[in-house]
């Protein structure tokens, strides 16, 4: 049985589905939360409530480093996915949180896959500290846990 | 990247407290595992430098990761006893000047604590204490 730890994920990210999967640098930490509708199928003469599984959907944070990007990078991809205005959200984003990186994300490697809507940017700066940018996310579609083969 | 050579750390910390020093009026500085026999009724400083609890900053194992490190530069400033400590806060505001919230080839200081006036030790002196407390990201 092996377990990690948190220094050994990492994020990738991509803008549309034209870009490639790009590693996001200097990230602090990622969370994913993932949620399933219970719904109540419970029918008249059960003593016991039955629920079953409705729809899945996931939603969490990217806690990075500022610094300076550029349109085209992982990271500066990432930053401004918040400011993808609407009217072009057809080009889809995608992200990989990784678990485990073997190295490069090659064979053995742990991910969890989704396409991903970022949903809120809070830039920070406070004295003495890093600067941090958190970023709240939403996933689209379908969510995968998968290995690197 | 590569990791961090502290040793370039510390001739950044030291470079620039010795230049300083050496100016006028120059005032003898002594680093760590240096000897040094003062003057009696002389100014001198003592600047001992350490690192401490360092630790992760991103995710990322042996490349493409970082690392805070962090430590204090320790200044002992000692001037002659018995005639003020007007002499001594001189030599500290030159101290201060020299590190407060700087950035100097990555290294970030702090805002400086003191001149604490401490216990001379060696006796004979009249002696304060200057820490800056400093930071360098490693980037693997």
């Amino acid at each position: 049985m092996a377990f990690y730890r948190g220094e050994q994920g990492n994020v990738l990210f991509k803008h549309d589905s034209a870009d490639t999967l790009t590693v996001v640098t200097a990230v602090q930490s990622w969370s994913l939360s993932i949620e399933k509708d219970a719904l109540d199928a419970t029918v008249f003469g059960n003593e016991f409530r039955n629920p079953v599984g409705g729809l899945i959907s996931g939603s969490g944070t990217i806690e990075v480093f500022y610094e300076k990007t550029a349109a085209g990078d992982g990271k500066g991809d990432l930053i401004r996915e918040i400011l993808t205005t609407p009217s072009t959200e057809s080009t889809t984003a995608s992200a990989e949180l990784y678990t485990y990186d073997a190295g490069s994300q090659g064979s053995g490697s742990e991910k969890i896959t989704f396409d991903i809507l970022i949903t809120s940017a809070e830039f920070n700066a406070t004295v003495g500290e890093l600067q941090v940018v958190t970023l709240g996310f939403e996933t689209k579609g379908t969510i995968a846990i998968a290995s690197v083969a | 990247m590569a990791a961090a050579d502290l040793n370039t750390v510390r001739s950044t910390i030291e470079s620039r407290l010795a230049t300083e020093l050496a100016s006028s009026p120059s005032i003898p500085v002594v680093f760590n595992n240096v000897s040094y026999a003062p003057t009696p009724n002389s100014s001198w400083v003592q600047c001992l430098l350490n690192f401490g609890a360092n630790n992760y900053l991103t995710l990322g194992t042996t490349a493409g990761s970082d690392n805070r490190i962090v430590g204090v530069t320790v200044l002992n400033i000692f001037t002659p006893s018995g005639v003020g400590s007007g002499a001594n806060f001189t030599i500290a505001k030159r101290i201060r000047d020299l590190y407060n919230r700087i950035n100097v080839s990555g290294v970030y200081f702090d805002a400086p604590i003191g001149p604490e006036v401490v216990s001379a030790s060696p006796e004979g002196y009249f002696q304060t204490q200057v820490r800056v407390t400093f930071e360098f990201i490693e980037e693997l």
